[in-house]
């Protein structure tokens, strides 16, 4: 006997179905179905994963695209796909009915139904007699729609009912019946994860969910005999020819690429073809080698194969708007790999600077879409988004959607709610479980956090949440990948609306979209773009050479540069800026561009896990010999001195000394991406190390290896990422070093971004000797700007840095400032100021040169009468009028109103004011460390400005403390930080007496042994630490 | 004018310790010998009082302050800094009704009391001056008052001033000493910062940022001037500061019930735990009936949980009574068959209904059979057998035959709610042994997996040859049950 079931919801019914669509399709061919409907609620959000596994497991089953739909409390239907037309017009039904509705939710009209023509519809009658004849009356009026019954058996004491009443329809209105079961779940098992689902959905517990819960498991998969057994033949018998109809598969979606890309009289190939010579113009004005050459013959001929054209021309028609429009962009990703995207201007980074291997790019073997990811200026992204929305309309485009899934801490609560833990304690447990440790699991763990795992309900409770784990639990934008067609885009793919106005998503995520091989353009953010582009901008005002970042590539790689980089005086700089990379600098040295791509790449969690930072450090340093097994894998890790350090290289380890093949290690990259979320690395292991020992490999060469990829596991860099990451980072370090000024006022106008905040990016200019001036009505723009005095270039802070005044605001205090400037605060009354923005600029001093202190000013401000028109202006502001107030700020005074109103200070530092009132003969200051003896015993002291507790580092806390001259690095071990716990955790003023501890390459530390917290001495002074625990 | 405002700075705590205390002396006298040692902390435990709404700690006891607790700090910096602390929430009613206590013990003593309740800590406001000629002086109803204050055991700061907003402001600064003279009370003030005042956060910011930081600053600025710069709220609360205007205030007055709320100084699990607490309560009750010359027949008995809703128990008697030994037995026999869904919080005893005694209610003995009507026979059975004694039945929402037909005393609807519900469910199943037909089914149910014993059954409607229709299940090892019978 034959079976196909046309209705099943996988869990993309979100707290609805409790069965992935592979577990789904894999139990559905196990049992013999013949076919299996996903049919989602109003989504196709789950059928390419069904689709994905099919293929993969060559199931001999065939899938049946379709999605269930409930237009009002009487009417429940399936619509299923018997072919591409009718797949367009279910895509355009669910596109309409959620874009009328909030995210998430969806909303049918009439309509919708009236215009079905070739979807074939399952009704699900209500059971209710007068709502079942109106319907069944209408779908008769409508004879384009092929209605069929659908008739449920789930044994819950209303099946004789049911049955009566389907008889009774079909007699009446002759819609063929046809069995299904409305499945939610692969197998029974699943019944208490539904549960659980369910309970959450309406908010409750499973104690609670009463009648509204499924009595029983009847809608999982059964058995064909079963349902032999259940319904009569004849329904079956027609479900079966129904089943038949159904032709469509997903292979059939072919993706049209906007065509008006290629102007009339080009072929796509031609097309790319001149782009690439016109681009080999550009990027190498004095020819190219034949080597290179040959690299881009390669390139195109394996594009045009894959006839991915329309792709790059894609990109490269984005980018160019980008550079018409001067902003800034840089493709990164494993499109660094590709001579052709150099040449088209989509990277920047020099085929000759990296080892490139377009193989790693687009692959014939691994058949899959190339991944160009493009990075523009983060405050002019925007413009790019409304150009893509321009030119392909919104119709044609829309972003892909991320698939958030339950993860521990969301799928812990849900479960612990749905079994009637109180909300109190799971919150504590959640903020108590240590899941970065690997000595004890978590659900060991629970046993001392008041749960008791012997517990049946607790055991529960760790059961379904690992049951849990993965499932998808609603729809997100992804952070910027697009995707266009050619024609609309509803016809290929329901499109939904996001969270964010005006923002549509199709209902794929990244990896469906890669499945069917549909291309998605991702245009992202990055903020040192800003700064860069700012900073060239006012280089190229004050000199005639255009600075441009490959005008910065060709100069190659400048000594003094490289000694800035490895003095770690790299404050502000792209990537090598925070305290773990500043560590890193001095040791691992950086001399040339590779070498930035390298610390990169391995002052990451990957490779520390991996335990690849020291070996290389010592063989980098030749203190040690590099041996390797074998010549292949020689050709693999010599460029990293035998270590692996990049993404690429492990995967090329595993192919070319265990012999994967090129798909094989493909399934592995992916395996690694999301090992965390569902350990399928763990299938590669065994076959991982007895291909390596099979070639004769050691047998701890081959562990090692496993335990690297673990390591590298959602955190490895890839070496195409890195390489052009490399290129910003030694493009801000280039501006810093020549151009500092340009550079920290670019760096301050693209806050927020980056490391650090304003107060220390203007800490670090200052101790590079640029003179930084506060905000100044008659001297400030709204942004910060460079101004010259006396030859000399200076900061001049802008007044977007005032607290509580409006950008509106400031624009308009500059728009209309006189020539002579402002002479007193009554012009800026008629400027139709609100009188708080006019108090916050006194705060902040902007009025110093208009008039008194910074308080008998803001005084004045406060004074409601003075602004009533019956007072002059000259009487406004006699003598008389801030007499009343007698109070000038002290230093320390004012250097808590430039923190509070601009968040920093430019006169004074709170160090130096606590020099002047303590007797602090003692203490080392940053700048006399370097003079210290190594091991000698040092007083320190600062401001906390960071606590970053890395989980790589094994209970060492970093503290860095700022006083007015620099920042010092402080250890803290752990039983140290435990035995003075409160003042570890409390101070804001940090001393710290302790050791120093040179490093040969000349960094300092100082470990701590005894913690003073000198924060009453701060008193007032607000410095905020940033604390990473 | 002279007002005194108390500052009830940690009331929980108080609280707590009162209660720990008590406990510890109650095991000390009931379980001598035994190695019984309650539940009850160690008085060394620091212990702190955290606000989940601002997400800070908002008292704390000497012993959490040694261990670098401060007032102000987050549940996670404490929980760091002590690991073994122990935490108790803050509740806002709670604190609101020991302040009421509180007021109720002094208005004998001082008739214009003012209750002042806010956020997280609260404060009483007494006015002095109108009370002197009665107690002969200042010294003797000051001393009269601490003398109440500290019976209640209550730990308090207070400041004393022309109004109630300068005498808070004493208070909030620990200023503790009795002063009545104006230069007096304008130095102490004077001595005062800024942040102290009842002033909007904003407007203490905007004085902070002309560099007026202390009261004695704010008070020598000219009204005017400050007039012109800041809303009349602000105004009005500075000429109170000053003593040039006397705010208009409600004063308390003592509710005509007896309300008495008792925070427990640590969860409580088991019932019966919570004797000595509500035994304290009954005292409370007994000396408020006797005082009055009143008795009660009716007493309501609260417990609070944490998450679950308050458990009310109603302690009916036939007869008045007063004295805590007629109510303990009967509280005894009520929660005998009663279990805390989770740990209880607090316990709150209320009293609504009095009686007077006269002659007339004297002799219960003369007509007892009217008087003891049929409800309070209920109640009568209800507190000797427990609340399941009597009941009638309702529909539940539950697949389970067991659980579809719920009792419950008192509620007279009774409905089916499923069509294959029988008449009469049995509670527990009994083996099937006479012949049956099926003629209805099957209906499994496979649920309850959260419960000890989760179902796994095929019902059927079946028919004896007799025609009675039962309703029949097979469990998992094919054995036929009798699960109920339709009528």
């Amino acid at each position: 006997m034959k079976y196909s079931e046309l209705f099943c919801q996988s869990n993309y019914s979100f707290l609805c179905g409790a069965s992935s669509p592979a577990e789904l399709v894999t139990t559905a061919s196990f049992l013999g179905y013949e076919a299996l409907a996903i049919t989602d609620e109003c989504s196709v959000a789950g059928i390419v994963r069904a689709f994905d596994e099919i293929t993969h497991q060559k199931l001999p089953i065939k899938l049946i695209v379709g999605s269930y739909f409930v237009f009002d409390e009487t009417l429940s239907f399936v619509l299923l796909c018997p072919d591409k037309a009718a797949y367009s017009e279910l895509c355009r039904i669910i596109t309409n009915a959620r874009r009328r509705s909030e995210k998430g939710e969806y909303q049918l009209a009439e309509w919708d139904l009236r215009t079905i023509r070739h979807c074939k519809f399952i009704w699900l009658p209500s059971g209710k007699e007068t709502q079942d004849k109106h319907w069944a009356e209408w779908l008769l009026k409508h004879p384009s729609i092929d209605v069929y019954i659908g008739a449920q058996r789930l044994l819950d004491g209303r099946d004789h009912h049911r049955f009566a009443h389907y008889n009774a329809l079909q007699s009446t209105y002759s819609f063929p019946v046809i069995a299904c079961t409305g499945v939610l779940m692969h197998h029974a098992d699943r019944l208490p994860l539904q549960h659980v689902l369910h309970a959450t959905k309406v908010h409750t517990s499973v104690d609670e969910i009463g009648r509204s819960a499924l009595s029983n498991a009847e809608r999982s998969l059964r058995t064909i005999h079963k349902i032999k057994k259940l319904y009569p033949e004849k329904w079956v018998a027609n479900t079966n020819a129904l089943s038949q109809l159904f032709t469509f598969s997903l292979e059939e979606l072919r993706y049209q690429y906007p065509a008006e890309l290629v102007p009339k009289g080009y072929t796509p190939t031609s097309y790319l073809r001149e782009r690439v010579e016109e681009g080999i113009k550009i990027r190498f004005p004095e020819g190219i080698t034949t080597e290179i050459r040959q690299t881009i013959e390669k390139e195109l001929t394996l594009i045009a194969e894959q006839e991915y054209e329309y792709f790059f021309l894609t990109i490269y028609d984005i980018v160019q708007f980008a550079k018409q429009q001067r902003i800034l962009y840089q493709g990164r990703g494993s499109a660094a790999n590709s001579v052709v995207c150099y040449c088209l201007e989509i990277t920047a980074v020099d085929p000759r600077q990296i080892s490139v291997l377009f193989e790693r790019f687009i692959s014939k073997e691994r058949n899959e879409p190339p991944d160009i990811d493009v990075d523009f200026e983060h405050q002019r992204r925007e413009e790019i988004i409304q150009y893509i929305y321009k030119k392909y309309g919104r119709e044609r485009t829309a972003i892909a959607a991320t698939v958030i899934c339950y993860r521990f801490k969301s799928a812990f609560k849900d479960v612990g709610k749905a079994l009637g833990f109180s909300e109190s304690q799971l919150d504590f447990v959640v903020k108590q479980i240590n899941r970065r440790d690997s000595v004890i699991p978590w659900k060991s763990q629970l046993a001392n956090l008041g749960l008791n795992p012997q517990e049946k309900r607790v055991q529960q409770l760790i059961n379904l949440t690992e049951s849990l784990l993965g499932t998808p639990r609603h729809l997100s934008q992804h952070v910027g990948g697009f995707v266009i067609s050619a024609g609309p885009l509803y016809d290929l793919v329901p499109v939904e609306n996001a969270a964010m106005e005006a923002r549509t998503i199709i209902q794929w995520d990244k990896d469906d979209i890669e499945t069917l091989g549909l291309l998605k353009v991702d245009v992202l953010a990055l903020g040192m773009l800003s700064a860069i582009r700012r900073a060239f901008a006012l280089i190229n005002k004050q000199y005639p050479v255009q600075t441009s970042i490959p005008f910065i590539t060709k100069l190659g790689d400048d000594k003094q540069v490289f000694d800035m980089i490895c003095r770690a005086d790299t404050v502000g700089v792209f990537q090598i800026e925070s305290r773990a990379q500043m560590s890193m600098l001095p040791r691992l040295k950086p001399r040339r561009y590779y070498d930035l791509v390298v610390q990169i790449a391995i002052v990451r969690p990957g490779p520390i896990q991996g335990d690849m930072v020291h070996p290389y450090l010592i063989r980098r340093h030749g203190n040690e010999t590099i041996e390797y097994p074998s010549k292949e894998v020689e050709k693999v890790l010599s460029r990293t001195m035998g270590v692996p350090i990049f993404q690429e290289q492990v995967i090329q380890l595993a192919m070319v000394a265990a012999g994967f093949s090129g798909g094989e290690a493909d399934q592995l990259r992916r395996a690694m991406a999301s090992w965390k979320k569902d350990g399928r690395i763990f299938e590669f292991r065994d076959k991982l190390i007895k291909g390596m020992t099979d070639k004769g490999y050691d047998n701890t060469f081959a562990h090692n290896l496993f335990e690297q990829i673990k390591g590298f596991a959602g955190y490895g860099f890839p070496e195409s990422h890195s390489a052009s990451f490399a290129v910003l980072a030694y493009v801000s370090c280039w501006l810093k070093f020549y151009f500092p000024v340009e550079f920290y006022v670019a760096l301050l106008n693209s806050w927020p971004m980056g490391f650090y905040t304003p107060s220390q990016l203007v800490q670090d200019a200052k101790r590079h000797n640029i003179h930084v001036e506060a905000p100044c009505v008659n001297k400030s723009d709204t942004e910060h700007t460079l101004v010259i005095v006396n030859q000399e270039k200076r900061i001049q802070l802008g007044l977007k840095l005032i607290k509580g005044l409006s950008e509106t605001s400031s624009q308009q205090l500059v728009k209309n400032r006189p020539n002579k400037g402002y002479v007193n605060i009554e012009q800026l009354h008629q400027l139709s100021l609100k009188s708080n923005e006019l108090e916050a600029l006194a705060s902040a001093d902007a009025l110093r040169t208009i008039s008194g202190n910074r308080y008998e000013t803001r005084w004045r401000i406060m004074d409601t009468q003075t602004r009533l028109p019956l007072f002059d202006a000259e009487e406004k502001y006699t003598d008389e009028n801030i007499s009343t107030l007698n109070v000038s700020p002290s230093d320390a005074e004012n250097l808590l109103e430039d923190y509070a109103s601009t968040g920093l200070s430019v006169n004074n530092h709170p160090i130096s004011l606590l020099r002047q009132q303590h007797q602090l003969k003692d203490i080392s200051w940053s700048n006399s460390l370097v003079t210290k003896k190594n091991k000698s015993v040092v007083k320190v002291l600062g401001a906390v400005t960071g606590r970053q507790a890395p989980g790589t580092a094994a209970g060492v806390t970093f503290l860095t403390l700022e006083d007015d001259i620099g920042n010092m690095n402080v250890v803290v071990w752990q039983s140290t930080a435990r035995a003075q716990q409160q003042i570890f955790l409390k101070a804001k003023l940090l001393q710290v007496n302790g050791i120093i501890e040179r490093s040969k390459e000349g960094v300092i530390h100082i470990i701590a042994g005894k913690l003073i917290d000198r924060t009453p001495w701060l008193e007032q002074i607000s410095l905020n630490s940033r604390d990473f625990h | 004018m002279l007002w005194a405002y108390i500052y009830c700075y940690q009331l929980t705590l108080d609280s707590h310790n009162r209660a720990t205390r008590r406990t510890a002396a109650h095991y000390q006298e009931s379980c001598v010998g035994a190695n019984h040692k309650g539940s009850s902390l160690p008085l060394s435990t620091p212990v702190v009082v955290y606000c989940s709404k601002i997400n800070k700690i908002v008292q704390c006891n000497d012993i959490a302050k040694t261990e670098g607790i401060e007032i102000g700090h987050g549940l996670a910096q404490a929980a760091a800094l002590c690991p073994y602390v122990h935490v108790l929430p803050f509740n806002e009613e709670n604190e609101r009704h020991m302040l009421t206590q509180l007021a109720h013990r002094l208005y004998p003593l001082a008739s214009d009391i003012v209750l002042d309740s806010h956020a997280c800590a609260g404060g009483l406001a007494i006015r002095l001056d109108n009370l002197t000629h009665y107690y002969g002086g200042h010294e003797p109803l000051w001393k009269t008052l601490t003398q109440a204050l500290s019976e209640s055991d209550v730990r308090y700061h207070f400041g004393c001033a022309w109004t109630i907003e300068a005498a808070k402001v004493l208070a909030l600064q620990k200023y503790n000493t009795y002063v009545c003279t104006r230069d007096d009370i304008k130095k102490a003030l004077n001595a005062c910062p800024l942040s102290l005042t009842a002033l909007a956060p904003k407007v203490i910011e905007s004085l902070a940022r002309v560099g007026i930081t202390s009261v004695q600053q704010l008070l020598d600025m000219p009204v005017q001037e400050l007039g012109r710069r800041f809303d009349n709220n602000t105004i009005m609360y500075l000429t109170a500061l000053r003593g040039e205007t006397f705010p208009r205030v409600t004063l308390f007055r003592p509710l005509e019930r007896f309300d008495n709320f008792l925070l427990l100084p640590f969860d409580v699990e088991n019932i019966q735990h919570l004797t000595p607490f509500v035994t304290q309560q009954l005292e409370h009750l007994s000396h408020y009936l006797r005082a009055r010359n009143l008795y009660t027949s009716n007493v309501a008995i609260y417990i609070q949980f944490r998450e679950a809703p308050p458990m009310n128990i109603e302690i009916q008697s036939a007869l008045p009574q007063s004295s805590v030994k007629s109510w303990l037995p009967l509280f005894t026999l009520k929660i005998e068959n009663l279990v805390l869904p989770e740990p209880a919080t607090a316990v709150e005893l209320k009293c609504h209904q009095f009686e007077e005694i006269d002659t007339h209610n004297g002799d219960f003995f003369s007509d007892r059979f009217n008087d003891v009507a049929q409800k309070q026979l209920i109640g009568r059975l209800n507190a000797k057998l427990g609340d399941k004694s009597t009941f009638q039945p309702r529909a539940a929402n539950s697949h389970q035959f067991e659980y579809m037909t719920v009792t419950e005393p008192n509620v007279p609807e009774y409905a089916y709610a499923c069509d294959t519900a029988p008449t009469f469910t049995f509670d527990v199943p009994t083996p099937l042994t006479q012949p049956t037909q099926i003629c209805f089914g099957p209906l499994r149910l496979n649920s309850e997996w959260w419960h000890d014993r989760p179902t796994k059954r095929d019902y059927f409607i079946a028919q004896t040859p007799q025609s009675v229709r039962l309703l029949v299940f097979k469990d998992e090892e094919s054995r036929w049950w009798v699960q109920g019978l339709f009528c």
